[in-house]
């Protein structure tokens, strides 16, 4: 809305100098009556956001859906979800897939992700991998986590790509490096067997159980666990063992139940104790 | 679908009170008042997650699933549901699908609750089931919507009572399950239902 004046010639100037003015007061007016008619598409969408944590979904859809017709990238995504997980509405994969998409197209690498998710998931939506992987290598392309991971293990089984445990761990790498629990696991497992040419190593096997672990991963709760009452990795530690076995056997693995059954046949009640106070502590940690 | 439920409903009680996994057991079968009882409890306390303030809605759905994992026994809903597959899985393989299975379970059944505050949750009935379960009638009530029926299915397992349905407006849940997962595997096998539980529960939430 701005009059761009000829400023070349002094004469030009002075007609810029009342002209820029009354621009100026032009322009001012319409800045205010677009603040009182159109509200900015953030506000909107924040009020949506509110709504939906309050649970409710009614004010969230009726918030969100203009945005998203209007090309939004997050609100068609949410609207996704909504349509995904029945939330205010019929649970309907098919429009989820809709919005997904449209998001997705826009680049939006959680949608990306959720619309590959639509493809490998094959609940109404024919189960294609190929499309599938499309999606998740862009959206891991992006530095999504949850998809590299993904990747990683569609390269490791062979599923719609052949069978790869290079780019496997590759994938893995990325996503374990930025803190994804189960990327970290399966790194751990790589190096534990030596697999995807990983040198097998037993240290870095324990390493990466661990950081898993200590995020609440209960699967690598229960190799970890392993690791230090065998003395792989890490020195021989049966207290330890039995704490993390005590982690995973709290949200009931069966495995970690019956291993840590035995092993506090063997301990004495001292050792128990002490591996009760360790599993409070990290226990306390990885709640937080 | 309509015209075959009450047969559902029938093949339901049959298939759950005859299965193999049904031991005749010393201890009595639960009563029609524990088994309210024991409802009534969990579903005062989803209401408590549901309302306590200060916590996201991912949160107060978390929260939910933890909950509802104690009540329901996955084990047993989750061997019937995959039906004569069970005994060809290996043994790494029932582990991930029990776990996928009852993450994927919990999550379509409870999301479209995790956002609610301020329903009522009344049990309108309970009766005998079969030989030893006692089904027990629920209304939720939606601020914004028609109340929600569902029944849920209570059979005493290890001695406590653990509920191995839930029928939604009507539909056994185990029963629908168990078809639909039929079909993945007879198309891509049980690893293919595996890698599609874990594609359903490991989709990008909502964003801010």
């Amino acid at each position: 809305m701005q009059v761009m004046p000829d400023k070349t010639r002094h004469g030009g100037r002075i007609w810029a100098r009342r002209n820029a003015s009354r621009a100026l007061t032009l322009a001012t007016v319409v800045a205010l009556a677009a603040a009182v008619i159109v509200r900015p598409a953030s506000a909107d969408f924040e009020a949506g956001w509110a709504a939906y944590q309050r649970g409710d979904f009614a004010a969230a859809l009726a918030a969100w859906r203009p945005l998203a017709e209007q090309r939004m990238a997050r609100a068609q995504f949410n609207l996704g979800v909504m349509f995904d997980e029945g939330k205010g509405v019929e649970r309907d994969l098919m429009r989820a897939m809709e919005w997904w998409r449209k998001a997705a197209e826009q680049d939006m690498a959680e949608a990306q992700h959720n619309l590959a998710s639509l493809y490998i998931a094959g609940e109404e939506v024919p189960q294609n991998l190929a499309q599938a992987l499309v999606w998740l290598k862009r959206a891991a392309a992006q530095g999504l986590a949850r998809s590299q991971y993904t990747l990683g293990k569609f390269y490791a089984y062979g599923l719609g790509v052949d069978k790869d445990e290079r780019e496997a761990a590759t994938w893995f790498f990325k996503a374990g490096r930025q803190g994804y629990a189960r990327a970290q696991y399966n790194l751990g497992k790589m190096y534990r067997d030596g697999r995807g040419e990983l040198p097998k190593s037993l240290t870095e096997a324990a390493k990466w159980f661990e950081l898993a672990a200590r995020q609440g991963y209960v699967k690598a709760q229960l190799h970890l666990a392993t690791r230090y009452a065998r003395g792989e990795g890490v020195p021989q530690d049966r207290v330890t063992a039995l704490a993390w076995l005590t982690l995973a056997a709290e949200q009931e693995m069966q495995r970690a139940i019956d291993n840590r059954k035995a092993l506090l046949l063997q301990l004495s009640i001292g050792e128990i104790a002490r591996a009760r106070t360790l599993a409070d502590a990290l226990g306390a940690e990885i709640g937080k | 679908m309509l015209d075959r439920r009450p047969i559902f409903a029938a093949a339901v009680a049959a298939a759950l009170s005859l299965g193999p996994w049904h031991s005749p057991s010393a201890a009595a079968d639960v009563s029609e008042g524990e088994a309210t009882a024991f409802i009534q409890h969990l579903g005062d306390q989803a209401i408590t997650v549901l309302r306590a303030s200060g916590r996201t809605l991912e949160q107060r759905e978390s929260q939910l699933r933890a909950l509802l994992r104690q009540g329901f026994d996955f084990a047993f809903l989750g061997r019937f549901v995959l039906g004569n597959h069970w005994r060809k899985a290996t043994l790494e393989q029932r582990r991930d699908y029990q776990r996928l299975f009852g993450k994927y379970v919990l999550k379509v059944y409870t999301s479209r609750f995790g956002g609610y505050a301020g329903e009522s949750f009344t049990i309108v009935g309970a009766r005998q089931a079969g030989m030893t379960d006692v089904l027990v009638s629920t209304r939720i009530g939606r601020p914004s919507g028609p109340p929600l029926l569902g029944a849920w299915r209570v059979r005493r397992i290890d001695n406590r009572p653990r509920i191995i349905d839930v029928m939604i407006q009507g539909v056994s849940m185990a029963v629908t399950q168990r078809s639909e997962f039929a079909a993945v595997i007879t198309r891509s096998g049980l690893e293919g239902l595996i890698e599609a539980l874990r594609a359903r529960t490991s989709k990008m939430p909502a964003a801010a």
